[in-house]
């Protein structure tokens, strides 16, 4: 394949994590690696574009996307904070996400600034969990989910979400492999 | 086959039973995704990187062999890589999509058993796959596996879309 990264250049560690919040770090510091490696080098309308029609994905849409699903999984399930509003929901638009990813410059640094401080505030709560806990059970909706459960999920959440990535950026400018 | 998404909401019976119950909601959806492709789409690719939806079935069977027989269990296996020519997927014209259809699922069977039998902390026998490297235990192995999965099933997602705009998880 060509285009692909040079060994140099990728900031992720494959270290081997021992034990099981490690290991959910590990993966997950890496795929949000991975996203932002795939956005990398892309002007605001490289970012927005549809590359792969007639879906309306965009890596911007996905960026917005994650930073809901963070902010979903880490601050409302996990944490109990549902005062604030979701992000990037409309009533009007329940994929607002993705739609309203424009080739606005404004729009991208808003995109990118709210991923990365959901990412910072997931990490914060994070390092306070005990490996003892992972199996705690947390009240959500009419029913529970463990902390471990919700990681695991997060986590292939993003690799899917890699993957939809892998091919939107394969169709804008050629680059593949990360 | 059709494999609701394992909510983490919904009740399982063990931590081994998250990870075999995503393993079968994505090969569901592998298989979803295929339905109803005909013979030139299964083998042929919408993408400039050249890989094509019968090659990534294939694929994803060799790597749940790789990482739980030839990894995990250390077994010696006479070709571990039949999915690759020339560093390239590889699936020859007389494979058959049944064929290679009923091979993943008897790979998934496998890998049933095989979590089934072990502890999730057990590390797998050295081997072949190690290359002299401490084998991994079970649980990293399978987390490996059903992230190798989820990012697979992403660009099968991608690939359906843009053959025939089907959408959907």
């Amino acid at each position: 394949m060509s285009n692909v990264w040079s060994a140099g250049e990728d900031p992720r560690t494959y270290g081997n994590p021992v034990g099981e919040k490690a290991t959910y770090q590990e993966y997950l510091a890496n795929y949000r690696l991975t996203i932002e490696m795939k956005c990398s080098g892309l002007d605001a309308e490289q970012l927005a574009e549809r590359s792969v029609p007639p879906s309306t994905l965009s890596l911007l849409g996905l960026i917005r996307h994650l930073a809901q699903m963070e902010n979903h999984w880490f601050q409302r399930v996990l944490q109990g904070r549902t005062d604030p509003p979701r992000l990037y929901k409309r009533e009007d638009d329940p994929d607002w996400d993705f739609a309203g990813a424009t080739p606005d410059p404004v729009v991208v640094d808003d995109a990118l600034a709210t991923w990365k401080g959901e990412i910072a505030k997931a990490e914060e709560w994070f390092d306070t969990v005990k490996e003892g806990d992972l199996g705690r059970e947390i009240s959500f909706d009419a029913g529970t989910v463990s902390t471990r459960d919700v990681l695991v999920h997060v986590i292939e959440e993003y690799a899917r979400h890699a993957g939809h990535a892998d091919l939107l950026r394969e169709c804008i400018d050629g680059r593949t492999g990360e | 086959m059709s494999v609701p998404f394992p909510e983490p909401t919904s009740l399982v019976a063990s931590h081994a039973e998250v990870f075999l119950t995503y393993l079968d909601y994505f090969r569901s959806v592998l298989l979803k995704k295929i339905d109803g492709l005909s013979e030139e789409k299964l083998r042929q690719s919408v993408l400039p990187s050249g890989w094509s939806p019968i090659e990534l079935v294939k694929h994803l069977r060799c790597v749940e062999m790789r990482w739980l027989v030839w990894g995990f269990e250390g077994k010696e296996v006479s070709d571990p890589w039949p999915d690759r020519r020339d560093h390239r997927w590889y699936v020859a014209p007389e494979e058959s999509l049944g064929q290679l259809v009923e091979d993943l699922l008897a790979q998934a069977a496998t890998t049933r058993l095989i979590v089934e039998s072990h502890a999730l902390q057990e590390r797998g026998r050295p081997g072949e796959r190690w290359d002299g490297d401490q084998p991994a235990t079970l649980e990293r192995v399978l987390f490996h596996l059903v992230q190798e999965y989820a990012r697979h099933i992403g660009h099968m997602d991608v690939a359906r879309e843009l053959i025939d705009g089907d959408v959907g998880e």
